[in-house]
């Protein structure tokens, strides 16, 4: 992890509430993002308000490529890709091309991939429930990179919940939509689709992230199907970097630190019911 | 190097008068990955009981206009872990080292301070008297002048070390307090831990924290921070420890103005991971400009200001 100063790129409004902004990152990483992993970004101009820093998941994570991308001196591209909803994302969405932004990361531990999940060559399933979608597109890139089968299972209240469905078709086999308003795919919850479409066997591991009463579904559902995964939590922060203790949750291990140990944790170690 | 920083609080010599407060560092593990740590004066630990705390049930953080609402519950791994497994890192690092302790009877207090006896690399023993008297229906020791005494008096005769007793300012009149601890053999003051508050959530229409009332610090509490540090100063002769809403060197001077020896940043560092670095430099440029010899020659200047 560093603190240094990001260059935005360029910043695109999706629909009414969504924000996909891309940075670049002027520093040499002595370790890479990986995917799972998050930022904090700083969301003022200076001074000290708002005071605390905003975590956001990496969205897409890959090397300058672009000509543009060589002229403001990136070594890596960031993506992040978030929803408005308070002070903080507010002032974010305002940001233009060539502002900088005070940037910490990468943070936290990300996803384990497969051949650290010592996982056969089969096929994986990404669960995503709205605004949880980023870090499993940043994970569902690099699977399809390694040449793993990718399913994906995504939610949201409505249609214009669901992003990026295009980028995603081409990256996954299947693609299951469901919303609770029934205005794109099925009508219903992520859950309902997944105990329709998935048996015991029919995927080697799961990642998910989403809204807690959404994975505690879809944990509760998997161990019942004996398939392994890992969750992506979220929980509010102020170091982000694990010395405050203030963004714990419950384990089986006891309290652990989403931002340290964290946002990735194996399926069958937290513990999400109070 | 930087000698025209460097402050004593008694018989500790600190490089330069910036601390970090307790329980908004850890042990230094983390910080270390983004700077130099050893440029700091000083390291205050988080705060250390006898037994393993596992703390309280989250969410444990609120953010609240120019402040921070925290209810951590002292979570940290008991005296005996801290001596195995952060000590040794701790020690590894050059600069000081502060011990925070707490205890919820007296006895603890005086057994984590036994226990730490035997340990080289701690400085001096900063004494959260904040948390909740088991014997006294749950009362803060910190919020009484006698229950404030008597624990200082207590680790005190267990402890070669300098002790710094850290004041809660949830009282009505702190130089009381600060007048007690001094009588009963306290090295140094430090204030301000946090001002109790809470913060409601509309939506859920439940308190925000797991605990319902968490601790305020930051930018919110500096005013509040830097009276009691003016009232303190004029109260006792030992040196004060300052903080409270620290975030730049300006705010570190204001301190040492209103009578602090040394100064703290705690939620400072959330806002502004890499505060210290700067505020060190702004420091240096700061006596330069003004033509100060010593740091120390400003604690408690702004006193003087109605005989000039
Ligand atoms: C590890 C992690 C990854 C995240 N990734 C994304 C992402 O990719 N896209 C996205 O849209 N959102 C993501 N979030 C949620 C995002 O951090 C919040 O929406 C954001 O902090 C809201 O800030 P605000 O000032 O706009 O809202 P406000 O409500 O004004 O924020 C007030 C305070 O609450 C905190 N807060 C509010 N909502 C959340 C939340 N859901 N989780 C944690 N803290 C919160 C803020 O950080 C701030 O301290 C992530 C959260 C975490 C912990
Ligand atoms: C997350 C957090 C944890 C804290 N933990 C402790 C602690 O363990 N012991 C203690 O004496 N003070 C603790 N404090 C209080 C701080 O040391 C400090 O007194 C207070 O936050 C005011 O300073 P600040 O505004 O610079 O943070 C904690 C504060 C915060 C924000
Ligand atoms: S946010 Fe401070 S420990 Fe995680």
């Amino acid at each position: 992890m560093v603190k240094f100063q990001a260059l935005v790129i360029n910043q695109t409004c999706l629909g009414e509430e969504f924000f996909h902004l891309k940075l670049s990152t002027p520093v040499v990483q002595s370790s890479p993002a990986l995917p799972g992993q998050f930022i904090h970004i700083y969301c003022r101009e200076s001074g000290t308000d708002p005071l605390l820093p905003r975590p956001l998941s990496l969205f897409r994570i890959y090397p300058r490529t672009t000509a543009a991308d060589s002229e403001v001196g990136a070594r890596e591209i960031w993506e992040v890709l978030y929803k408005k909803v308070g002070k903080g994302t507010a002032w974010l969405s305002r940001r233009k091309a060539n502002d900088a932004l005070e940037v910490l990361g990468p943070l936290g531990r990300g996803f384990s991939l497969p051949q650290e999940t010592a996982g056969k060559p089969g096929r994986i399933l990404l669960i995503a429930g709205g605004i949880g979608m980023p870090p499993l597109f940043a994970l569902g890139e690099e699977l399809s990179k390694r040449g793993r089968e990718v399913i994906l299972f995504y939610g949201g209240r409505s249609k214009q919940d669901l992003l990026f469905l295009q980028e995603w078709r081409d990256l996954a086999s299947q693609v299951y939509l469901v919303t609770e308003d029934g205005s794109i795919g099925r009508s219903g919850l992520v859950t309902d689709l997944l105990r329709e479409k998935v048996q015991p066997q029919s995927a080697d591991f799961y990642y998910a992230c989403g809204p807690r009463p959404m994975l505690q579904a879809v944990q509760d559902l998997m161990n019942r199907l004996a398939i392994p995964g890992e969750l992506s939590l979220e929980e509010r922060m102020a170091c982000g970097v694990g010395a405050c203790l203030g963004c714990v949750t419950r384990t089986t291990h006891g309290y652990k630190r989403v931002c340290r140990e964290g946002p990735v944790f194996p399926a069958d170690e937290v513990i999400l019911d109070e | 190097m930087n000698n025209h920083l460097s402050v004593r609080i008694g018989e500790v010599t600190l490089k330069n008068p910036l601390l970090t407060a307790s329980g908004t560092f850890g042990f230094a593990r983390e910080y270390s990955e983004l700077f130099d740590v050893s440029l700091l004066g000083g390291i205050v630990v988080k705060g250390i009981t006898l037994q393993p705390k596992e703390g309280n049930p989250p969410p444990r953080i609120a953010e609240t206009p120019s402040g921070l609402l925290n209810a951590i519950g002292l979570q940290n791994p008991g005296v005996r872990r801290f001596v195995t497994e952060e000590l040794p890192v701790l020690r590894r690092i050059d600069t000081t080292v502060i011990a925070n302790i707490a205890g919820s009877t007296l006895e603890e207090f005086a057994e984590i301070a036994k226990i730490l006896q035997a340990e080289t690399g701690i400085a001096a023993l900063e004494l959260n008297i904040s948390c909740p008297n088991v014997r006294q229906g749950g009362m803060a020791f910190g919020v009484h002048p006698e229950s404030a005494a008597k624990v200082t008096e207590v680790v005190k005769k267990h402890t070669t070390l300098p002790v710094w007793v850290k004041l809660s300012p949830n009282v009505t009149d702190i130089t009381e307090i600060a007048k007690a601890v001094e009588e009963a053999g306290a090295d140094a003051i430090t204030l301000i831990n946090t001002l109790l508050g809470m913060a409601i959530d509309l939506e859920k229409r439940r308190p925000v924290l797991g605990n319902i009332f968490g601790g305020l610090s930051g930018p919110a509490v500096k005013p509040v921070a830097l009276r009691m540090v003016w009232q303190v100063y004029e109260a006792v002769k030992i040196p004060i420890i300052g903080m409270g809403g620290v975030t730049s060197a300006r705010d570190v001077l204001e301190f040492i103005m209103a009578g602090a020896s040394a100064v703290a940043i705690g939620t400072g560092l959330f806002t502004q991971p890499l505060a210290p670095v700067g505020i060190l430099q702004e420091l240096e440029e700061f006596l330069v400009k003004e033509d100060v010899a010593q740091i120390t020659e400003l604690t408690g200047v702004a006193h003087n200001f109605s005989a000039r």
